[in-house]
């Protein structure tokens, strides 16, 4: 029943007790009550207390009507305007400069000979409709035992209820202020904690803080959104739904000076200053003060929370010291966010970026590169619009666009515009990027891509802000930092490919003139080792160099040596291909390089042109790795078995001459069969040197096993395979390889 | 939760599996066994993915497919021939 | 293929070699066909191979949906014929597609999904879809019949060629699947125990709407470029029967089945070998065969084996070329002056002093009224002829100037040629002039270890696997494995 609502209860409880006190001394009712007659504590003395209890409504109205006629009351009165002859006094507990206040009630007191007038008055014996019976009767036993009280009395009693007005204005105003700061740390706490996890958190954080502080009327919040450039995201208050989304450029009006100065800034009695029209125009009723607290970090401004009054506030001075530094701090912790946002958002993205690095430094093709710088541009950029990455391909004039989220003919005009600035001169940029806002794109940030001592390519992409180009600019530095360092290894790569490949052919058509056979047989063990790339054997990197040693196989590997950085590998071979060819024996634990063997078995073939199925069984074996000449029987098998095929085709429609590749036919055969039959690694170990012909007493001393435990594991490979010798288990190898 | 890098990374890792194999159209359950993630973060990415228009989606939920929209390519555009 | 029947011309190629034929030409465009096998038959390349194939010689590009397995699973697994499969998929002409029956049943039935875009994007004309036993495991019976029923309209609004795959194993227990009501044809692989020790994968046409099939199970093989189908004996019967030829059997069975048959008669047969390679089983297991079968004969005696040796050899087949040849039923032409029995001296044509100029004169002189002789004009003729002796005794231009003309002059009189050489001595040139003229070439070679056999060339274009040859304990002594 009793109010306590803006009473700390300890803070009620000393109230209490002061009036309990003062009840006995001046053996009055006390009680008090806020400015609408709502009951802040429980009506002190032991007799009649209890009427409010029972008619808490009817104290009430008859309460409230009083407190409306004593609006603005500074000392205690005496009032007997509801009944003549029963008087209360009612003192004001000054709770300034807050405009509540609150009431203080003693009663009742009867002068001196009036009570038989009192209980006789009409208004107290005519029934009033809205005052029960009961409400009467409990007033009039009031009235009948109440001692009436002299005007001496009535003197002492009236300075008494003053003094003890006096006494709880003091207490209240000191607890309401620390009251105030109690529940501004605590909810901002609350917030602060509770908020983390919402979708807007600083923009709710700001609200809750600002909506609850009476420091203004309405408050702002803007971030800065370009260079010089804030916008107003968010604003508290019901007058100011027009300043979401107002702009303001440093420098300019109070929001922009605030900014410019970088410190809390105050402006009072501005209705007439020009400088308010800004606030004004977007339906601001009136301006009388303009509070500014810029978002700062580390020297660099992020925005500005500010605050609008209509007219002058009493804020007493420490309250306003309070809620000023509060707001300081929330801009503090605002910027401290948004750095903290920005760092998490630049790390969200390098981490992944690095990851990305592992997988892309093997792409081989610069078209792919350039693909993958658009796409993961996008990724990189908050608000992905547009990306391209232009190229240049060759000095003929000619470039290469890649772009996503634009067409033609736009995007070819950006590219060609992009190569002209950047891909056409010689010199190396002075910047890692640049920022271009002369194009259809919005704001677009440009990175050249140099590599081979000039710019080749160019990155830009589109972003629609200069604050988001500010924070992608890094990590997109080094997107295109890796773009760089991968396009380079493509470069290179062509270069040296083009470069030896070149060299190689001017040598080998340098000896057309003088030997025809000798161009020819080179040329054909050329065409054989890419063949055999074709078919699986090595790879095309590897074709490709054992392919320009064939060409050259005749040169001088010292003279192919004396080339820079070309042929060094070559050379070897040659010299292992010429050892090989005659007969040199191999010098102990020493042996010749696979490019050089690879050579030996390449030019056998070549120089049996008419048949070369008959070679297979004379390929030159000594000095040459045993697999190696196997597989190479294997790859003429299946060469022949190829040309067969296509001879056929040229009868049928044609089908185009499809490569057989394979990581050689053997090993496919192999797991085939240790597939179908269940074989254990061990078996598969035996298994495969029984294909290749290896004895038992080979078999063991190669696994490190007893020639013993071959037998039984070649038992049981038989027993599984359902064969019965090795004859029977090579060819089923063979079959499930072949055919 | 998952860490917004972590997303990113998915997307990345989605966006070259959509290069290596352009022709390749995927749910978001298929492509996250494939990369061996889990669904929910894959549909995520994919999801920002077809938001920048990196790939196409067709269809909503748990049916959507994506396929890669190949960029934009002019091979050949003349620099001699300033417009 | 070149066997392609003329009715045939708006089939759908398969392009699988052999299948064709099977087939009559093709698969009817638009057919839903099912493919069903065991774990392990090859039903996925057998599949691949429809749309690369498709994609690669016919222009018409294909899609293969897969269910469980990831795309580069595929390509990997293809990429082992030689089918660059990620190459195709740039040029248009094949896409693999990876994801669940539902979600595709629910792209198919969706104007503008995905399969319909995919469809219109590559103009495709196959589709595979692997597999629809996916489909029962998803959903009850009912509603698998109907989606199999749905996709199957699909693919014929669209006119898409399809293999829809099934598994084999699953239908053990089952009575018919509702699939092969609603499929226009159904294909079937299997893995059937050979020889005891060896397993033999066969490959048989269950139905095929709206086309003549050939029954019976047909092996194939995998083969460096795919799956490789060798019609069955009794349908290469079926086929020379209509086509009023016939093949002779070269006693051996296995080879017999690379060959299609076996020799078709009429045509020039070349055995090549290598200097270490044991022919001399394999053409007396030939030469045998012909005796056996009652046919007339004529051997050009080489210069390593008189007549008595050869004689002895074809005796271990369990005929007697001794008896042919006393009943005029063998001759033999005889470079060399070597002694024979004097009742055998009839069927001696002896050429050791005939100079070039005159040789094919009186081979034609002794040997025309043998051909035409009125005992033996039912009989078929069969000529061996060692071309080796021809080359050492006649030099090789005269080879190049007699011989085709000599061999087409037979053929035209329904003889059967079969000519050994040894490619290697006689030069690229020759070589492959001499290849050029004959309708089928046999080649074995030692390598290693080991002596394998292959056909290269044969007149229905087939093209074997190399097999080894292994040796049998009973006639004919050799067997391919």
């Amino acid at each position: 029943m009793i109010e306590t609502t803006g009473l700390i209860s300890d803070i009620r409880d000393v109230c209490q007790e002061l009036q309990d006190t003062y009840a006995q001394l001046t053996d009055l009712l006390i009680m008090v009550t806020d400015h609408e007659g709502r009951m802040m504590t429980a009506p002190s003395h032991p007799g009649h207390a209890i009427i409010f209890e029972q008619h808490a409504e009817e104290m009430q109205r008859f309460m409230q009507q009083e407190i409306n006629k004593l609006q603005g009351i500074k000392n205690t009165l005496l009032s007997d305007q509801w009944v003549p002859g029963i008087r209360w006094l009612i003192a004001p507990v000054s709770l300034e400069p807050l405009s509540t206040s609150f009431f203080i009630w003693a009663g009742i007191l009867i002068q001196t000979g009036t009570r038989q007038a009192v209980l006789s008055h009409p208004n107290f014996s005519q029934k009033d409709v809205e005052v029960s019976t009961d409400f009467f009767e409990a007033m009039q036993r009031w009235v009948h035992e109440t001692q009436e009280t002299t005007p001496e009395q009535e003197i002492f009693k009236r300075e008494k209820i003053t003094r003890l007005a006096r006494a709880m204005s003091l207490i209240l105003k000191s607890s309401y202020k620390e009251k105030r700061l109690t529940d501004r740390l605590v909810a901002l706490s609350d917030t602060l904690v509770t908020d983390q996890s919402a979708a807007h958190p600083i923009e709710e954080i700001t609200r809750i803080v600002l909506s609850s502080s009476d420091l203004a009327d309405i408050f702002g919040f803007a971030l800065r959104t370009g260079t010089g450039k804030y916008t107003v995201i968010n604003s508290i208050g019901t007058a100011a739904p027009e300043l979401n989304g107002a702009v303001f450029h440093e420098g300019e009006g109070f929001l922009g000076q605030a900014v410019l100065s970088a410190q809390p800034s105050r402006w009072t009695n501005v209705e007439r200053d020009p400088r308010s029209n800004f606030f004004l125009q977007k339906g601001v009723p009136q301006v009388h003060e303009v509070q500014c607290f810029p978002i700062r970090y580390d020297d660099e401004v992020y925005g500005l929370l500010f605050g609008v009054s209509y007219k002058e506030r009493s804020i007493p001075g420490l309250h306003f010291q309070f809620e000023e530094t509060m707001i300081s701090l929330m801009g503090w912790y605002i910027a401290n966010h948004l750095t903290y946002e920005k760092m998490e958002k630049q790390l969200q993205r390098f981490k992944p970026l690095i990851e990305l690095s592992r997988m892309i430094v093997s792409v081989q093709d610069a078209q792919r590169v350039m693909f993958m710088l658009v796409d993961m541009s996008l990724n990189l950029v908050w608000n992905p619009s547009a990306s391209i990455v232009v190229h240049r391909t060759s000095d003929d004039g000619k470039i290469q666009m890649v772009a996503r989220g634009m067409q033609s003919p736009n995007g070819e005009t950006y590219a060609k515009d992009v190569a002209r600035r950047y891909l056409e001169n010689a010199e190396q940029p002075a910047a890692s990027y640049y920022i271009n806002h002369s194009t259809p794109f919005e704001i677009m940030l440009e990175y050249p891509i140099v590599y081979a001592n000039r710019t080749r390519a160019v990155l830009a992409v589109a972003v629609s802000t200069e604050q988001e180009g500010e924070e992608c600019r890094e990590i997109l530095s080094a997107l295109a930092m890796m773009g760089s360092v991968v396009m380079k290894s493509v470069y290179d790569r062509q270069q040296y490919m083009s470069n030896s490949n070149r060299f190689a052919q001017i040598l080998h058509e340098s000896i057309r003139e003088w030997n025809v056979a000798l161009y020819q047989l080179t040329a054909d063990a050329q065409r054989i080792v890419q063949e055999f790339a074709t078919w699986g054997g090595i790879t095309k990197d590897e074709a490709d160099m054992i392919g320009r040693a064939c060409l050259m196989s005749y040169s001088d590997p010292n003279m192919l040596r004396s080339f820079p950085h070309l042929f060094q590998q070559e050379a070897e071979m040659i010299e292992d291909y010429k050892h090989i060819q005659d007969n040199q024996a191999v010098a102990a634990g020493k042996s010749y390089s696979r490019g050089g063997q690879i050579m030996a078995l390449a030019f056998a073939i070549a120089a049996s042109a008419d048949d070369d199925m008959r070679v297979v069984n004379d390929l030159p074996i000594s000095g040459i790795d045993q697999g190696l000449v196997s597989q190479f029987r294997l790859f003429v098998l299946s060469r022949h078995t190829l040309e067969t095929e296509i001879n056929l085709v040229e009868e049928a429609p044609a089908v185009a001459a499809r490569s057989v590749s394979s990581e050689g036919a053997e090993g496919r055969g192999l797991e085939a069969i240790v597939k179908q039959f269940g074989l254990s690694p061990r078996e598969k170990e035996v298994l495969e040197l029984v294909v290749k012909a290896s004895s038992n007493k080979e078999i063991a001393a190669t696994l490190f096993i007893s020639e013993h435990t071959v037998k039984n594991h070649l038992t049981n490979i038989f027993n599984k395979m359902g064969v019965s010798d090795r004859a029977q288990a090579i060819a089923a190898v063979f079959n499930k390889s072949i055919g | 939760m998952v860490a917004e890098s972590d997303v990113i990374t998915l997307q990345m890792e989605c966006t070259l599996f959509f290069e290596n194999n352009p022709y390749a159209i995927e749910t978001s359950s298929g492509l996250s066994k494939r990369l061996g993630r889990s669904q929910q973060v894959t549909e995520r990415a994919l999801n920002r993915l077809a938001d920048m228009s990196i790939l196409e989606k067709n269809g909503d939920g748990l049916r959507a497919i994506y396929r890669y929209r190949a960029p934009y390519v002019q091979t050949e555009v003349d620099l001699s021939a300033y417009d | 293929m070149p066997n392609t029947n003329a009715i045939k011309t708006r089939a759908i190629h398969t392009g699988i070699p052999g299948l064709d034929e099977i087939l009559h030409g093709g698969i009817p465009p638009g057919a839903v066909v099912i493919l069903e096998g065991e774990p392990g038959t090859g039903k996925t390349t057998i599949g691949m191979q429809f749309l690369v194939e498709g994609a690669v010689s016919f222009n018409e590009p294909g899609i293969y949906i897969t269910f469980e397995e990831l795309p580069e699973q595929i390509y990997e697994d293809m990429s082992g014929f030689g089918w660059d499969l990620r190459q195709l998929e740039r040029e248009n002409k094949l896409r693999v597609i990876c994801m669940e029956p539902d979600i595709l049943l629910d792209q198919m039935l969706q104007p503008n999904g995905i399969f319909e875009a995919v469809v219109k994007e590559i103009g495709c004309k196959r589709v595979v879809i692997d597999s629809i036993s996916l489909f029962r495991m998803v959903s009850t019976q009912e509603h698998a019949r109907n989606n199999v029923y749905t996709i199957r309209n699909i693919m014929r609004k669209h006119n898409l060629t399809s293999f829809f795959i099934r598994e084999y194993a699953e239908l053990a227990e089952m009575n018919i699947p509702f699939e092969n009501y609603i499929c226009d044809g159904i294909v079937r692989l299997s893995l059937k125990p050979l020889m005891e020790k060896y397993r033999k994968r066969t490959i048989e046409v269950l139905k095929m709407r709206g086309t003549r099939i050939m029954e019976g199970e047909h092996t194939y093989k995998f083969l460096n470029q795919g799956v490789y189908i060798v019609p069955s004996l009794s349908m290469a019967e079926d086929k020379t029967l209509t086509r009023e030829k016939e093949v002779f059997s070269t006693g051996i069975d296995t080879l017999d089945e690379l060959l299609g048959g076996g020799i078709p008669r009429g045509s020039v047969f070349m055995i090549d070998t290598n200097s270490k390679a044991n022919y001399r089983y394999l053409m007396s297991s030939i030469y045998a065969q012909r005796i056996k079968d009652d046919d007339c004969t004529v051997a050009l005696m080489s210069g390593n084996t008189p007549l008595d040796t050869f004689a002895d050899t074809i005796e271990l087949f369990g005929v007697s070329l001794r008896e042919a040849a006393r009943d005029g039923k063998a001759f033999f032409i005889e470079h060399y002056r070597r002694a024979v029995d004097s009742d055998l001296e009839k069927a001696m044509i002896r050429v050791d002093k005939v100079a070039n100029d005159d040789y094919a004169q009186v081979l034609n002189d002794k040997l025309g009224p043998i051909f035409e002789c009125e005992d033996t004009c039912d009989k078929r003729w069969f000529v061996y002829y060692d071309l080796n002796t021809i080359i050492s005794e006649r030099g090789r231009d005269f080879l190049l100037r007699y011989f085709a003309e000599e061999m087409s002059m037979w053929r035209s009189l329904g003889i059967t040629i079969v000519v050994h050489c040894n490619f290697a001595e006689i030069g690229k040139e020759t070589a492959s002039f001499l290849e050029r003229t004959c309708n089928g070439v046999i080649r074995t070679w030692v390598d290693g270890n080991y002596q394998y056999l292959q056909v290269t060339k044969s007149p229905s274009g087939r093209v074997s696997a190399p097999h080894i040859i292994a040796n049998a304990p009973d006639e004919p002594f050799v067997q391919l494995i």
